[in-house]
């Protein structure tokens, strides 16, 4: 069985890319197969950290309607019946299709008596890959001015079901877009455990706490990693007195560390170019703790 | 307000200058369009005034009595929302269902219907300097963001005419999709933050490119300017993508202090490094988006 680890904490910028690349650079490098998948499709970055230039692996497109103008009646079902008023009906004329609000639901050919809706597709985004030593990436990219992440990520995750079907990785992590909506669920599914990455200020405790009742709803394990737990004693003292609640434990804190800054600056993962580094040691621990958890989870 | 990726200080940067312009005697409203995880409200002290729900959202809804099994639906559904259950029946996997009602249409038992599900809380009021404000919680795994920011939006725009504001700020979410998308509507121009890091600089452009799709004035802001020898780099790529840079906001533990008093770093800090710099924001963003 493949253990999946999904790196995510609802709030944006909160460090989910630079745990989740140094989490599979570390575990990588104790001989681990792992594959790390970009889910964070309106802004995916894991190449940027580690340095290395993807190689598009396909389009991700919809079906969109193709109308054949002969045989369309005018009929204007396809229209009236359009969840997105992707189609308008026009007395006489074929209707006119707006290609950016069409989700692609297939609706019009069904409903059409006379078959005048014909296979057509719009790209939405594409599928990427890239390798860096035994480590191996797959994300992908929302098109600028495309609405729908969910479904990038939904081809996205279906093609990484594909390749750890295979058998070959024992580990794969999934740095999860921001936010708890559908493109997260999505990310988040089936995994053994969920990393819910959160800051020391009022804006993480807040998302937290949405996280913990998104992770109870979803019957998923969560645990906490503090990022850059050393600015605020105070926030840090408000996220462990929520904790202390019950329901989720502290997992690790990593401390605010300007070696980080500059490793994602050059692209460098920080647990190679600076493993000594106070975040670098941090991140490095939290490889270990989840080193052992694969262990003891395969038989 | 929008930044592509997420955490580089949009809500820090909307809250200082929501602050500030109102104390210039520039009347505004305020929405957050960060609907999934939305917290300027924290920082701006939102003393709400009404909350409704709202149902913009549908799903397939099976009953089980009239369904035979015949499998239809499973193989019509373009989003694989529906599998095989053990009792040989669909079973819906919510967070997949888009409500399209593809399985309705082809259901030949008449077994499927479209419902509205609640897609998540809308709240209004005030922030405790007296200036209107919407703000909404989506509901987990909704995938209706977008339209949910419409609501918040309006019920800002609503706001703004009815007290006759002449600015109305919506504070982004991150990314590039749909409540992006969303938040961009009806706007004059747009405000990119971004950090002086690959990651935010790669995220600013792609959001510039949706904020041209819309053909929308842009303008942008470095946030946490000193962290990084990339400044210089990062400057030059945004003035060339046409967002001129307005300002540069120092890293400053002012604004992680203010923000652990949820307070704007501008009302508690001004003479901070970081406060001063929001103030040069405000006065330029007034001239820039006013001209």
């Amino acid at each position: 069985m493949v253990f999946r680890v999904a790196v995510a904490g609802g709030k944006g910028g909160v460090g989910k890319t630079t745990v989740a690349v140094n989490l599979a650079v570390a575990l990588t490098g104790r001989g681990r197969a792992v594959l790390l998948v970009d889910a964070d499709v309106d802004n995916p970055n894991d190449h940027v950290n580690l340095g290395i230039k993807p190689v598009k692996i396909s389009d991700i497109s919809l079906f969109a309607p193709k109308i054949d103008e002969e045989a369309c009646t005018t009929c204007g079902m396809c229209a009236q019946n359009c969840p997105e008023n992707a189609l308008l009906a026009r007395s006489g004329k074929p209707p006119v299709f707006f290609e950016d609000r069409c989700s692609g639901c297939r609706i019009c050919e069904l409903i059409c008596p006379s078959g005048a809706i014909r296979e057509g597709s719009k790209v939405i985004g594409y599928l990427f890959s890239g390798t860096r030593r035994l480590l191996k990436l797959l994300g992908a990219e929302l098109r600028p001015g495309e609405a729908r992440s969910p479904l990038v990520v939904r081809a996205l995750m279906e093609h990484a079901d594909a390749l750890l079907s295979s058998g070959h990785f024992e580990i794969v992590v999934v740095d999860c877009p921001p936010g708890l909506g559908n493109t997260t669920v999505r990310a988040m599914m089936g995994s053994d455990i969920v990393l819910l990455i959160t800051e020391p200020t009022p804006l993480g405790l807040s998302t937290l706490k949405l996280s913990k009742r998104a992770l109870e709803r979803l019957g998923l394990r969560g645990l906490v990693v503090v990022n850059r737990a050393d600015v605020s004693g105070k926030g840090l003292d408000a996220i462990k007195a929520f904790l202390a609640k019950g329901g989720l434990d502290l997992l690790i804190e990593i401390p605010y560390d300007e070696e980080a800054v500059r490793a994602s600056v050059e692209g460098v993962p920080l647990v190679e170019v600076a493993p000594s580094s106070r975040a670098g040691k941090a991140l490095t621990r939290l490889a270990d703790v989840i080193d052992a958890m694969v262990g003891s989870a395969s038989p | 307000m929008v930044s592509g990726k997420g955490g580089v200080g949009k809500t820090t940067v909307s809250a200082s200058l929501a602050y500030l312009l109102g104390q210039r005697g520039i009347s505004l409203a305020i929405a957050d369009a960060d609907v999934d995880t939305p917290s300027l409200h924290l920082v701006l002290g939102l003393q709400p005034t009404s909350k409704e729900e709202s149902f913009l959202s549908k799903k397939a809804s099976i009953d089980e009595e009239k369904c035979t099994g015949c499998g239809k639906c499973i193989s019509t559904c373009p989003y694989g929302a529906l599998k095989e259950g053990p009792s040989g029946k669909p079973m819906l996997s919510w967070f997949a269902c888009e409500g399209c009602g593809a399985c309705k249409l082809i259901c030949p038992e008449e077994a499927i219907s479209i419902k509205s599900v609640k897609t998540g809380e809308l709240i209004i009021g005030r922030t405790r300097y007296g200036q209107p404000m919407a703000t909404a919680q989506l509901e987990l795994g909704e995938h209706n963001s977008g339209l949910l920011v419409s609501q918040v939006r309006i019920k800002a725009h609503e706001a703004a005419t009815l007290e006759g504001a002449e600015l109305v700020l919506v504070d982004g979410a991150p990314g590039i999709g749909c409540p992006v998308i969303s938040s961009l509507v009806g706007a004059d121009g747009a405000l990119v933050i971004a950090e002086p890091t690959p990651e935010s600089l790669k995220g600013a452009l792609r959001v510039l490119e949706v904020v041209r799709h819309f053909g929308l004035e842009a303008a942008s802001v470095l946030n946490k300017a000193d962290i990084s020898d990339f400044k210089p780099k990062a400057v030059e790529t945004l003035e060339e993508a046409g967002a001129p840079v307005l300002a540069e906001i120092p890293y400053d533990r002012a604004v992680v202090n203010a923000l652990a008093e949820e307070r704007p770093v501008a009302e508690l800090y001004p003479s901070s490094r970081a406060g001063k710099a929001l103030i040069e924001l405000s006065e330029a963003v007034e001239t820039f988006f006013s001209s």
